[in-house]
């Protein structure tokens, strides 16, 4: 059975979906786009289609994934053409492979790197002490917060999921705070929860996911490169 | 108008959306809603629901008007559903209206706003939702230039405790009558005539109902005197006379939060002519009529196409009654079933041929079924018409079983009329022998389940029991705990209905025009999302009352035969002496045959409405 990874946006209005619905929307589109999905075997069959790691919700994303497994080969291009057809505005395939490899990993298995983009309101002359906040930050060996785990408040140091964090100004009074730290079994970094620290008063305007990737020893792996 | 708050743009939302629970209410942009130019379209409607996102998007009703009224040259119509407390709080502390989610703009700025009323717990709703439109709540304040404010419904069908909230009422079915009605509003637009006039010349159309135009006088005791018309019309139901060419949705709208009813739900036939006493869609949806299996068939395609679905239902208020309901379930399954769609039949009687229905579309997957028994007893079901009895009832159990399934749910009501303890213990009794009749099937299966709902019985406007008592929150309590301490055991489970709620139900389907201070009143104490339960508070009604003079119990109360009800100046097409005749069978016991079948019953309906029952499949009609 022939299987593809795709890699698509998330944007605007859809960025509200939960995990859950954008699972349920992406399926519908499937069927509309009349693909040939495959289903699984059992009382209860369901299509094999299987989403990346989950985005929170609201947050919007450049680099989300999915592998969809067909009963019959399809063009590429047609797929991603067929598909973009059915997808509601909010939602766009960009690029797509074919799985040629043998065993390859399922995406929520071997993602363990993600970067977010945050785009802050701040008052302009509290933008060096902001800066300066995220240097001590990096700084330390340590950052706790409490995390809500199964209706129970857990501690957790954060600080080992946290590799890197750059800012830029857009304007003066809007910054970019790229963060880049670990997900999946090893960590579970949360962009707002990093902002969420800063000790003044910001507005955050915006949450973007610009990568996911596979990182082990310094050698970074895209999703689809693991497809050939 | 939108000066008076502040312009809402997609930006100020979305800023809000992120402190919200299930933002995907609030977003629009649902697969398949019609985009139309705002500037350009000269009527504006808002179709509006008084509950949440996932319950007003089930609404089979709305979907219905959202496309016919979109489908017409110079109009537009868009939704509007409750907020939930949290979205509520952020609008007002913005100064934001409740907005539509198409265009996003406030309902003040829509030429109609039309209510659905399908439950009488949402009415505080309808209040919240005006208020947060921006809209005046009473009638008698709005202006030339407000909103006009209107609704229908199975609620409509008695509109008295709304009367100062609503401009019109549109009472029955609305796909023939409501775009000339909309097109008088839009030739009025503009033309500098008085409101008043407009709704003088709308009064005229089939099924309007302005309750400015009427006058009630009452008696000492809070009975009706006399109901006084200003211009001698009496409302008479509007209904669908052209069913088989009557549009059905064809751009069905997928939503991207999980709703109540997910899944495309094709209405096959409207009207139930069965003749249960105490059922009021089976007194004003009459005559039966059906649609075509081919054109069924064929727009199930086109819809299953367009939305994606993974579900369809064939939907009515009795679906296996339908003509042809075999051969169209075969069809149905035959062209579906391979595209992994699953389809379903949401209301099954309790007969053996039900059960083969049941068995051809849940295939492998058998969930559980749902009987409606509604009484213990075969006397107390003669009473209300059900025309089951326990045989019938054990029959369609053990042909469940022996087909398969574990989990039945069963349906009764308590404090029917003419209803004693051996009518309890029947319910009792009878969910102990399904289930006797389950164990010899499932001997070791840990899935058994006998599932007992027990729904306070509510009379309701235009049906035989409309004249009935309802039986006191005490009493009810009382019902609740017989059969609480009797269904008891491992494989048994008992569901009830808040008897406060109930009594609160019966009131205000029965009730007359006096009761909009009570509505108004138990608003500004707070009610609204009442048929939510971490909302409901009795209290806060009591209150209500309380503080403008009247009681619950008044309206709960029996009822004189010949008492001015608070809408015998409405015609439902039912004559009220067949009512009065079938609530003095009730008492006799005596059956009343279904008309479908070609026996008139001579209930009114096709004479009065003119109109006729159809029924497509009638040369293999069974009896």
């Amino acid at each position: 059975m022939p299987e593809y990874r795709l890699h698509f946006i998330k944007e605007n209005r859809l960025r509200f979906l939960s995990h859950l619905e954008l699972a349920r929307t992406m399926e519908r589109a499937i069927r509309r786009a009349k693909l040939p999905l495959a289903y699984s075997e059992g009382f209860h069959p369901h299509p094999k289609i299987d989403f990346g790691p989950a985005l929170a919700v609201g947050i919007s994303s450049e680099a989300e994934y999915f592998d969809l497994h067909l009963t019959k080969a399809s063009d590429l291009e047609k797929l991603k053409h067929d598909l973009n057809h059915t997808l509601p505005a909010g939602l766009h395939i960009i690029h797509l492979k074919e799985i040629k490899r043998q065993h390859v990993k399922s995406l929520n298995a071997v993602l363990n790197r993600a970067a977010y983009r945050v785009s802050l309101k701040v008052e302009a002359e509290l933008v060096g002490e902001i800066k300066e906040f995220f240097e001590n930050l990096l700084a330390q060996t340590e950052i706790v917060v409490t995390r809500k785990v199964k209706e129970q408040q857990k501690v957790v140091n954060i600080r080992p999921w946290l590799h890197n964090v750059t800012i830029e100004m857009s304007s003066a009074t809007t910054m970019q705070i790229e963060l880049v730290g670990e997900i999946g079994s090893g960590g579970n970094l949360r962009a707002e929860e990093i902002v969420k620290l800063i000790p003044f008063t910001v507005e955050i305007l915006h949450v973007v996911r610009t990568g996911l990737w596979h990182e082990e020893d310094g050698l970074v792996i895209k999703p689809l490169d693991f497809c050939e | 108008m939108s000066e008076e708050f502040s312009l809402i743009t997609w930006e100020n939302i979305e800023r809000l959306l992120g402190k919200v629970q299930k933002p995907g209410r609030y977003t629009g942009e649902e697969y398949n809603l019609f985009r139309k130019d705002w500037e350009s379209t000269v009527l504006k409607v808002a179709l509006a629901f008084p509950d949440l996102y996932e319950i007003g998007l089930s609404h089979l009703g709305l979907r219905i008007l959202y496309e016919l009224i979109n489908q017409q040259e110079n109009m537009l119509a868009e939704r509007v559903y409750a907020p939930w407390i949290d979205f509520q709080a952020l609008l007002r502390q913005e100064n934001y209206p409740l907005y539509t989610l198409e265009s996003k703009r406030g309902l003040a700025e829509f030429d109609v706003v039309g209510f659905s009323l399908q439950y009488e717990l949402s009415y505080t709703t309808v209040l919240m939702m005006l208020d947060l439109g921006k809209i005046p709540l009473h009638s008698r304040e709005r202006g030339e230039h407000d909103p006009l404010v209107i609704a229908g419904g199975p609620c409509v069908f008695n509109p008295e405790p709304l009367a100062d909230f609503f401009d019109f009422f549109l009472i029955g079915e609305a796909e023939e009558v409501l775009i000339p009605i909309l097109e008088k509003i839009k030739e009025w637009k503009g033309s500098g005539r008085s409101r008043a006039s407009l709704l003088l010349e709308l009064a005229e159309f089939e099924g309007v109902y302005v309750p400015a135009h009427y006058e009630v006088v009452y008696q000492a005791d809070g009975r009706i005197q006399e109901i006084h018309s200003t211009t001698d019309a009496f409302p008479v139901r509007a209904v669908v006379r052209h069913f088989e060419v009557t549009p059905f949705p064809k751009q069905w709208i997928v939503p991207f939060v999980e709703i109540v009813h997910n899944r495309i739900v094709y209405e096959i036939q409207r009207g139930c002519t069965r003749g249960c006493r105490f059922c009021q869609a089976g007194m004003i949806y009459r005559p039966a009529r059906e649609r075509e299996p081919q054109r069924i068939l064929e727009e199930l395609k086109t819809l299953t196409e367009n939305t994606g679905y993974e579900e369809l239902s064939l939907s009515s208020l009795s679906s296996a009654d339908y003509s042809m309901i075999e051969s169209l379930l075969g069809q149905a399954c035959d062209c579906f079933t391979n595209q992994r769609i699953n389809v379903s039949l949401p209301s099954l009687r309790m007969d053996a041929f039900s059960i083969a229905l049941a068995d051809k579309f849940q295939g492998s997957r058998k969930s559980s079924l749902t009987f409606a028994p509604e009484a213990g007893t075969d006397r107390l079901r003669r009473v209300i018409n059900k025309g089951v009895t326990e045989t019938d009832i054990l029959t369609a159990a053990e042909a469940a079983f022996r087909a398969g399934w574990q989990k039945l749910k069963l349906y009764f009501m308590i404090g029917l009329p003419t209803e004693t303890e051996a009518d309890l213990a029947g319910i009792v009794q009878l969910a102990e022998q399904v289930l006797k009749i389950g164990k010899q099937y499932h001997p070791r299966a840990n899935g058994l389940r006998i599932t007992v709902s027990v729904s306070t019985f509510v009379p309701k406007a235009h049906t035989p029991f409309q004249w009935r008592a309802q039986i006191s929150t005490e009493e009810t309590k009382l019902k609740q705990r017989f059969l609480q301490e009797k269904l008891r055991g491992r494989y048994l489970e008992l569901n009830w209905h808040d008897p406060q709620v109930s009594q609160l139900e019966g009131v205000f389907a029965r009730g007359d025009r006096r009761l909009s201070r009570v509505i108004y009143e138990a608003w500004r104490n707070g009610a609204q999302l009442d048929s939510w339960g971490d909302c409901f508070n009795y209290q806060r009604w009591l209150v209500a009352f309380n503080n403008v003079g009247l009681e619950p119990d008044f309206y709960t109360r029996a009822h004189e035969k010949d008492e001015i009800l608070p809408w015998s100046h409405l015609r439902s097409g039912v004559k009220a002496e067949f009512l009065a005749v079938e609530d003095e069978r009730a008492e006799a016991e005596l059956f009343t045959a279904d008309c479908r079948n070609h026996i008139c019953t001579n209930c009114g309906v096709c004479s009065e409405l003119k109109v006729s029952s159809q029924i497509v499949g009638a040369a293999h009609a069974r009896v």
